[in-house]
């Protein structure tokens, strides 16, 4: 159970949605029902495909992502890779996250440390 | 529910749509493979087909409100960036005919003190048509676009300076930062893999220090898949069985990192040269830290003095293997002997330049012959101040 309230949960996982989808394209093309499922398994997290569509289509908008129409299944499928922009735009993203994150370690680590060896007293 | 009411929302979808014809239809195409691909997963679980089209149908949620979200996405057509730059600039030569208008109204309304120094006719009265002038030749700065190709040249300028390894003739290695690797399992992009199957002794390494050479496996198809807890990293060929080339292994985190990640105390510690900073947009996580490189050595190397190194030189080779067999080497060794090494292998690098210029450029505007004489230059520049180090046997 995540110690985060729901609202929280929701606005990270709304603010990350982008970068998870690029990085399940990272990986090849993906359509959109596999893209659903790869990020809905990833992160615990429900993705609509009423969100996921506007936002796959956005993608391609900003020319982060490229999409080819394919038969193979039988059916025609939209197909999305990524483009060298969206891999660019993919790696800055995981970089800054990365960097935030060791700052948020080294602020949170040596307090966890405090914590755990000075505990609060119990309220009497 | 049926599939009946399922076309009906796909109509009404389009209706509310207010795209093209073209656009449309894709994206109700798309939505139509979407209810089929999750038929085809839920319907054999004994599932009622109509539930699962009601459950897909929440999932898409309300035609309208899906509607405008698309509408929000929807491309904007090259006609309409052409009109909308064409206003722009409109908009912008209108200004600066009202700035002129204006000055020449301000001198002609207004004469100055006799005594005064007439600043209107001192060169900053020119100012507005030097400004059109330049605005002319150069374009905004906003529109001017860093390209990977210049990142990656200035990283590999940091490189040679650091490291002496020569990044131009022989780019026998590919370094993503550990801000680049997925934070479960690493799956090489495409760019990756063009990169490998162009230059087949480019090797991609990352990760974090104690996750690297943790195990070892042999797939089908030749290649190693290394894994470690949640990691895998799919290495190249570089690191197939028959070692042609040198063990490199390079990793690289901020010391804090590295120290809260493996609590090992420093030891063989080799400092960075002084004031070295890695600049390039690759980097850019390090930038800010006190970057640091970490040896890792292979399992095969378990006690190499430099195994728990924290601060130490940007490559290293943690051993040479050569037709007489591996010989391992310590950090200092490894720092010097790497460049010497390389260079002796130039036949490993016969046609790297060549393609790996292709896959560079891929993501930026530089054309082919630009980018060659740029490492035309480079290279010529390279040759008359490089100085093999032939006197550091890779060979103990």
């Amino acid at each position: 159970m995540s110690n985060l309230d729901e609202k929280s949960r929701r606005d990270l996982f709304r603010g990350s949605l982008d970068v998870m989808v690029l990085a399940v394209l990272a990986d090849g093309k993906q359509y959109g029902y596999s893209i659903q499922k790869h990020v809905q398994h990833a992160s615990g997290q429900t993705i609509k495909a009423g969100s996921l569509y506007p936002l796959l289509h956005r993608l391609e908008t900003d020319g982060l992502i490229v999409a080819t129409w394919e038969e193979d299944t039988g059916r025609p499928r939209k197909w999305y890779s990524l483009t060298p922009a969206g891999e660019r735009k993919f790696r800055g993203a995981v970089a800054d996250w990365q960097a935030m994150f060791a700052r948020m370690q080294s602020l949170v680590l040596p307090a966890l440390r405090h914590v755990t060896n000075h505990p609060a007293p119990h309220p009497t | 529910m049926s599939d009946q009411e399922f076309q009906t929302y796909l109509d009404e979808l389009c209706e509310k749509l207010n795209l093209s014809t073209k656009q449309r239809e894709a994206i109700a195409g798309e939505l139509r493979d979407h209810m089929a691909s999750r038929l085809e997963d839920l319907h054999p679980a004994a599932q009622d087909r109509d539930v699962v089209i009601r459950g897909a149908l929440e999932d898409f949620g309300d035609a309208d409100q899906l509607a405008r979200r698309f509408r929000h996405a929807a491309p904007i057509s090259p006609k309409k960036v052409r009109l909308t730059m064409q206003r722009k600039r409109l908009v912008a030569l209108s200004s600066a005919a009202l700035v002129l208008l204006s000055v020449a109204v301000y001198r002609v309304a207004w004469t100055p003190e006799p005594s005064a120094p007439d600043i209107a006719d001192q060169p900053a009265a020119t100012l507005p048509a030097a400004e059109e002038s330049t605005a002319a030749t150069n374009p905004p700065q906003c529109l001017v676009e860093t390209t990977i190709l210049d990142a990656d040249e200035r990283f590999w300028e940091a490189l040679v300076q650091l490291s002496g390894a020569d990044p131009d003739a022989h780019r026998d290695v590919l370094i993503l930062p550990r801000g680049l690797a997925r934070p479960l399992v690493y799956q090489p992009t495409m760019r990756d893999r063009t990169a490998r199957l162009a230059a087949p002794n480019i090797a991609v390494l990352f990760g974090q220090p104690a996750e690297l050479f943790v195990g070892r496996e042999e797939t089908g198809s030749g290649q190693d898949i290394r894994h470690e807890s949640g990691v895998g990293l799919k290495m190249t060929p570089w690191w197939n069985s028959d070692h042609r080339q040198v063990e490199l292994a390079v990793t690289f985190f901020t010391e804090r990192s590295f120290h809260e990640q493996t609590r090992q105390p420093a030891a063989a510690a080799v400092p960075v040269p002084s004031g070295a900073r890695l600049e390039s947009l690759s980097a850019r996580a390090w930038l800010g830290h006190d970057h640091t490189l970490a040896i890792r050595t292979p399992l095969t190397f378990p006690d190499h003095p430099a195994r728990h190194a924290r601060r130490v030189v940007l490559i290293d080779a943690t051993a040479l293997v050569t037709p007489d067999g591996e010989h391992p080497l310590d950090a200092e060794e490894s720092f010097t002997a790497l460049p010497a090494h390389v260079t002796t292998h130039q036949e490993l690098t016969a046609f790297l330049d060549h393609r790996w210029a292709n896959v560079l450029r891929e993501g930026s505007r530089l054309s082919k012959a630009d980018y060659e004489a740029s490492l035309r230059t480079q290279l010529d520049q390279r040759i008359e101040t490089f100085s093999p180090l032939a006197q550091l046997s890779p060979t103990r």
